[in-house]
């Protein structure tokens, strides 16, 4: 797949652009022109939602249809992009990963305390941003449920050697 | 030629944090927000407020006044759909860890609180 036939989103995934007919591609095209010109995060919001609204509506797409669309998600990740950028929101980081293993994976803090060997004390204060876990720590506790850190690149920045 | 059904103007607010005492007070994820507008883009149409509001109340919790900012966001909608924004305003209020969401509907007020806490 070529540059030009996807995007990547600030989490490092991948949206194909190979399916996107030429006025579809001129809607990107148009979008990303916007948000590099006006950088707002409100304004580009009330600009893409109702670009690709109007965009979708014409072709007689439903709202559910549109928003399952490539055009919609690059919209989306352009605004959190912006979002990111105006210090208005973040991305999220290992707390949030390990709140949403707690709830996908053990539904109690208990259960994955019990099954990790964390204490629920120092979960409580992890969790609510008072506290880190050492790398050892955190490390020791994931290989006891089968998971274990990595490394990866941070979305929006370019690596260097 | 075909009656335009009546449509109320309903405006709610989104504090730009997590409400400190139910859960850290930190900004929101941004998948957190892109939740929102793919759940307003469902319907017709929605408008954000340029600017930030800022505004303060007190926790029934804590009894503290709590300052906040947040983002305004305006939907106009026939009657019969009013439901389905409040049902919205529900889950965000999970999503956005917030103890309840302020909405104005014609200029009435109140306040959604989500299901669980």
């Amino acid at each position: 797949m070529t540059r030009n036939d996807k995007y990547t989103d600030l989490e490092g995934r991948e949206v194909s652009l190979t399916g996107l007919d030429e006025a579809e591609r001129k809607l990107v095209s148009l979008l990303r022109r916007r948000a590099a010109t006006h950088p707002n995060w409100t304004d580009f919001d009330n600009f893409w939602t109702k670009a690709v609204a109007d965009f979708y509506d014409a072709r007689g797409l439903t709202r559910k249809q549109s928003s399952n669309t490539a055009v919609f998600r690059i919209a989306q990740d352009l605004s959190s992009r912006l979002a990111v950028r105006s210090g208005m929101a973040r991305l999220p980081d290992y707390r949030d990963e390990l709140e949403e293993l707690i709830r996908s994976r053990f539904r109690t803090r208990r259960a994955f305390c019990k099954a990790t060997g964390l204490s629920e004390d120092l979960l409580s204060h992890v969790l609510a941003g008072r506290k880190h876990l050492s790398l050892p720590t955190l490390s020791t506790a994931l290989e006891r449920i089968g998971y274990r850190l990595r490394i990866s690149p941070l979305p929006g920045k370019k690596k260097t050697a | 030629m075909a009656r335009r059904q009546a449509l109320l103007e309903c405006a709610f607010l989104i504090p730009i944090r997590r409400d400190r005492n139910l859960s850290d007070g930190r900004l929101h994820r941004t998948d957190a927000w892109t939740w929102l507008r793919e759940g307003l883009f469902q319907f017709r149409g929605a408008t954000e407020a340029k600017e930030l509001y800022t505004g303060w109340y007190v926790d029934a919790d804590t009894e503290k006044r709590v300052a906040d900012l947040s983002r305004k966001y305006y939907v106009a909608l026939p009657r019969g759909e009013i439901g389905r924004l409040r049902s919205l305003l529900r889950q965000a209020c999970h999503v956005f860890r917030q103890k309840s969401i302020y909405l104005s509907i014609a200029g009435r007020v109140e306040f959604i609180e989500g299901t669980l806490q």
